[in-house]
């Protein structure tokens, strides 16, 4: 919940923030699951869908916590799509219609690095077992 | 609130803009030392961007390679990847434009914005500064640093001598308060003098931007003319120019220079690179239907320095855009100025500019069929890249235009 004493310019650099976090998990537990499916194109000694799935399950969970969170704060994600070498996302922020542009690039290297937070998450927890 | 006949002008730089992006875009290099640069195996092997992390082992921009790795033993080389670098310069002059109409691009990685009506829209001047490099981290991973003067100078000199050295990057450089501030320092950190203009004001005594700001402006005209009115006006913040896309709309000139990866040393070596050079002058002339009736050509020799090289310029007849022609006076030029000095620096430009919608008949050339020939050429070019048809003698072993293909500005893309 949204502090009282949280000043309005705060309020909104945290949203911007949720918004990104909110369309890196919306993309990673979708295209781990397109890149399981790549793996099946390939005969492999071994199946590793269970890691695919984990992964892209552990993505979801975490997009929909942030949408309920971005909700509760009045922020809707109205579009997203692909515009040339920039990935355009459109969201309405207390009434205000505003707009983020991402770097395809930038979102792959951050969803890169979501991956290696829930590897080294999951080696924790084998750890503390 | 800000008085109605003040401006609030914006200049927002990019932090070691290359470097930035290669770090965004590849996560394992972000706690390295990185230089983007050209390819070591050349000679044109130079620092394009260095990281903050290599700058604190002394590695500067523009020094060779060579040197930024004896600075620092475990630098990683970026071969640069300019298309990117230029997407991404449009896609923050696209974020800039939700925050005001009135942005103009003053080099890849510096944008002037004119905020004085959109302004009120995002708080104050310091709120609006934050959001603008807020969003532009979370949505390129670059950290920008803001300058602020109510005009673009004052925005520039706030932006390059205050808000580059604080952490929190951005700075109000007020007219008001420029004794305190501006003319407190040294002289070369006026906008508009080099190291070349810092010796003569040296040789004046003169040591402070507040000493110039004191002197009486006749004093400068007398002694460099227009100019010297100009620096009296920066040191005063004054400065009346517009943000404005239109800015560069008048084009002076056409140009195009090639740093050689070796010394050329015969004549007809350097004659191949001067038609390559001609060839995407007149190119760029056709594709902006201009015409130009003064020829220039320089060249200089392997310290790049001007004594050991020439720059003339030649009038022509007759405006033209026509490679061939252009060739011939080029040739002119160099036959008559060349001491027969290894060169590893050329030029060519093209001035005095007029509309191409005329063209001069002649008795002796067909000129119409030339003009159809080029425009075929021109249409074979933009449709399968710059090499897809060449000159026989760009294959010879001088030819550069195979690699400047590849390339964008002298730069990998």
């Amino acid at each position: 919940m949204i502090e009282p004493e949280e000043s309005g310019k705060e309020q909104q650099e945290q949203e911007m923030d949720l918004i990104r976090r909110f369309i890196l998990f919306g993309i990673l537990f979708r295209v781990v699951m397109v890149d399981m499916d790549s793996t099946h194109q390939v005969v492999l000694k071994l199946t590793y869908d269970s890691i695919f799935q984990e992964l892209s399950r552990w993505a979801e969970r975490q997009h929909h916590a942030i949408r309920r969170l971005l909700r509760q704060r009045g922020c809707y994600v109205v579009r997203s799509q692909k515009q040339g070498h920039a990935y355009v996302v459109q969201y309405r922020q207390r009434g205000y219609l505003r707009e983020a542009i991402y770097s395809i690039e930038i979102l792959r290297a951050e969803c890169q690095e979501l991956i290696r937070l829930w590897v080294s998450g999951y080696q924790q927890g084998e750890k503390a077992k | 609130m800000t008085k109605a006949n003040k401006r609030i002008i914006f200049l927002i730089d990019m932090q070691s803009f290359y470097a930035s992006i290669e770090k965004a875009a590849n996560p394992a290099l972000r706690d390295q030392p990185i230089v983007v640069a050209g390819d070591p195996e050349r000679r044109s092997g130079v620092v394009l961007a260095a990281c903050p992390i290599a700058k604190t082992y002394g590695v500067v921009t523009a020094e060779a390679l060579w040197q930024a790795q004896q600075k620092c033993r475990r630098l990683v080389v970026v071969r640069p990847r300019m298309e990117t670098y230029i997407h991404i310069s449009m896609q923050i002059t696209q974020i800039f434009e939700s925050f005001t109409d009135k942005v103009e691009p003053y080099s890849i990685d510096e944008q002037f914005l004119d905020v004085t009506g959109s302004v009120h829209l995002f708080g104050d001047v310091y709120q609006m500064a934050a959001q603008i490099r807020q969003r532009v981290w979370l949505e390129t991973g670059i950290n920008c640093r803001v300058g602020i003067g109510e005009n673009k100078v004052l925005a520039k000199m706030a932006c390059d001598n205050f808000a580059k050295k604080q952490e929190a990057g951005v700075f109000w450089l007020k007219k008001e308060e420029l004794e305190e501030t501006l003319w407190k320092l040294p002289i070369e950190k006026l906008f508009g003098v080099g190291s070349r203009m810092k010796r003569h004001f040296h040789r004046m005594g003169v040591y402070q931007i507040g000493q110039l700001a004191r002197l009486s402006p006749a004093v400068l005209t007398q002694r460099w003319g227009v100019n010297g009115e100009v620096l009296w006006r920066t040191a005063h913040g004054l400065d009346d120019s517009p943000v404005s896309l239109r800015t560069y709309d008048t084009q002076k000139g056409i140009g195009h220079h090639m740093t050689l990866p070796r010394d050329y040393h015969t004549a007809a070596e350097i004659k191949v690179v001067l038609l390559e050079l001609c060839e995407e002058v007149a190119r760029r002339a056709r594709s902006k239907e201009l015409m130009g009736s003064v020829v220039s050509v320089g060249c200089r020799g392997a310290d790049l320095d001007a004594a050991n090289g020439f720059g003339r310029q030649l009038k022509l007849e007759e405006q033209t855009n026509d490679a061939t022609t252009l060739y011939e006076a080029v040739c002119c030029l160099f036959d008559r100025h060349w001491q027969g000095t290894p060169v590893r620096s050329v030029g060519v430009n093209l001035g005095q500019l007029v509309p191409d919608n005329v063209l001069q008949l002649n008795l002796f050339t067909d000129n119409h069929r030339r003009r159809s020939l080029a425009h075929a050429m021109d249409g074979i070019r933009s449709k399968y890249g710059p090499d897809a048809i060449l000159r026989a003698t760009s294959l010879l072993g001088a030819g550069q235009a195979r690699e400047r293909a590849r390339k964008i500005g002298g730069h990998y893309k």
